[in-house]
């Protein structure tokens, strides 16, 4: 089975991503040009045909020793970072059987990765405007306070 | 002092709030995150404090 998303978020700030993935315990393959998924369309889902699924630029993944993979293997599937004609980044993936943990993880539309993209562009723009930043959580939501005297 | 709180919900959307700032500065440092963040700046609503100090400018300026 094959159930392929094209998240609707446009990464433009690879460095922001990368922190993102970092924050939430995920790895970052540079330059991996090909993620692990069931491999071909099923039709069992709405799947753009247009698209060169399987193909990206690089690749977020579960680490080595991360929990999942006593369930997953190294059969776990992957999220693929992959450049558009925009010169901005989409994520595929896979979200059946070994994908599973993408949605677990990151919620159903990639939102704790959409979460700690913006916290990481927004500390990122903060710190450049010349604040000191401190991060803290309340009730699930990231708050970023920048104070500059 | 200067202070801006950038909130992230659990869905990514993000709001800007700002404290010790007077008149444009909020709106061009508001804009600048916004920018940074969706890429364009968002609807800003204007604090009290934004009107507070844009009323005394004015006065200051007409010698009121």
């Amino acid at each position: 089975m094959s159930h392929v998303v094209t998240d609707t978020l446009e990464i433009r700030d690879l460095a922001a991503l990368r922190a993102a993935v970092a924050r939430l315990g995920l790895a970052w393959s540079e330059g991996q040009q090909s993620y692990q998924w069931f491999g071909r369309l099923m039709g069992d889902t709405p799947a753009d045909r247009s698209i060169p699924w399987g193909r990206c630029d690089h690749v977020i993944r579960l680490r080595p020793d991360d929990p999942d993979r006593a369930t997953y293997g190294d059969g776990a599937y992957e999220i693929g970072v992959c450049r558009l004609d925009s010169g901005a980044y989409a994520l595929r993936y896979d979200y059946w059987g070994p994908g599973a943990w993408i949605r677990s993880r990151l919620g159903p539309d990639l939102g704790r990765l959409r979460q700690e993209y913006g916290a990481a562009l927004a500390e990122r723009k903060i710190r450049a405007l010349g604040y000191q930043v401190r991060r803290t959580a309340r009730n699930g939501k990231i708050v970023l306070e920048g104070v500059r005297a | 002092m200067k202070r801006i709180t950038v909130t992230i919900g659990e869905d990514g959307t993000a709001t800007v709030e700002t404290r010790g700032f007077s008149g444009p500065e909020c709106e061009t440092t508001t804009r600048d995150l916004e920018t940074a963040l969706y890429g364009r700046p968002g609807k800003s609503h204007r604090t009290p404090e934004y009107f507070h100090r844009a009323t005394i400018a004015r006065k200051v300026e007409s010698g009121q």
